[in-house]
């Protein structure tokens, strides 16, 4: 019995011992590694010099062409012979255009056609500009390109509606004194609207010949869209009549 | 009785010769250290490169990117003159 525990005990010690100086390097393997980490560090650095000297390369050429792109640029806006004042001048006026067409655009086809007194200043204002020598320079040609595309658009636009609209019914204005004819009692009127509230709808749609949706003249012939509710652009110039008839 | 003996001597031999195997000559304290400081430094310089090549890879298409913006405005100064040359 002794004899067998004594063994087993030697067996464990002999495992231990072995498996413990497994774990450990001998002195070979050290230096082995050693020499196999010494010149991956070296490599390392090497690679990590040309790399700086690369992006130090990359960032000076990024700075000289950042000049040469000012200076051709510089050069270009000199070729119009346009002073400092002039070209933020024109500058303002075409970014002035190019709002005003970007909010043509936001409206609805029906109130864009409210506004297409807008659309012709619009296209008014960019002929002024294409008079212009700045007009030439490559970056205010391209942007003026840019409004008259959309211009065009506009002008595509209110010619479908224009289309729409004649065929639209027309209300021809009679009398005060004989029939009652006012914005609010023509919207009323069963065959317009059947609704006195939608007089917006009508002054709006006839912008160019009602200046005063209080004054509309006998024979005057009013364009009536189709019936629906009031547009955003209706209900604000509503707002703004009550407004002044209250002030 | 002998026969016991005779075993207890033959653990002392396999004992002693395991002990002798597990200090067997390695490297030092000071040589481990410095080969852990060796590798710790050539993991940090293998961080160092993985950056910076991030940042080359960048910094080249930002250079690209510049040197189609100068084209673009050469070629636009060539149209401007052209336009303004046939309005004269």
């Amino acid at each position: 019995m002794k004899l067998k525990i004594l063994s087993l005990c030697a067996f464990l010690l002999i495992a231990a011992t072995s498996a413990s100086s497994q774990e450990k390097l001998s002195k070979e393997e050290w230096q082995k590694q050693i020499t196999e980490y010494t010149s991956q560090r070296d490599s390392l650095k090497n690679e990590l010099g040309t790399l700086t000297k690369q992006i130090d390369a990359l960032r000076s050429a990024l700075a000289s062409l950042d000049k040469q792109i000012q200076t051709v640029k510089d050069e270009t806006l000199a070729l119009s012979g346009a002073s400092d004042a002039v070209r933020t001048d024109f500058e303002r006026r075409l970014q002035d255009l190019e709002r005003r067409v970007a909010e043509l655009l936001t409206l609805s086809d029906q109130d864009l056609y409210a506004h297409r007194s807008d659309v012709d200043s619009a296209q008014a204002i960019k002929d002024n500009l294409m008079k212009e020598r700045l007009a030439d320079v490559e970056r205010y040609y391209e942007r003026l390109q840019k409004v008259q595309s959309k211009i065009d658009n506009l002008r595509s636009t209110l010619a479908k509606v224009a289309s729409a609209a004649e065929s639209e019914e027309h209300y021809v204005v009679r009398s005060w004194s004989k029939y009652r004819d006012c914005l609010w009692n023509i919207s009323k009127k069963k065959k317009i609207y059947d609704s006195p509230f939608l007089w917006p709808k009508i002054w709006q749609a006839n912008r160019d010949r009602i200046k005063d949706p209080d004054i509309i003249h006998v024979g005057q012939r009013l364009m009536i869209p189709p019936p629906g509710s009031l547009t955003t652009a209706e209900k604000s110039a509503e707002r703004v009549y009550w407004s002044k008839k209250h002030a | 009785m002998k026969k016991l003996r005779s075993v207890s001597l033959a653990l002392l031999f396999v004992f002693v010769a395991a002990m002798f195997a597990g200090c067997s000559s390695g490297p030092t304290a000071d040589e481990l250290a410095q080969l852990d400081q060796l590798k710790s430094e050539t993991e940090s310089l293998k961080k160092e490169v993985a950056a910076k090549e991030v940042e080359k890879t960048a910094l080249e298409a930002q250079v690209n990117q510049k040197k189609e913006e100068l084209a673009t405005a050469e070629n636009n100064q060539k149209l401007t003159r052209q336009r303004l040359q046939s309005q004269q």
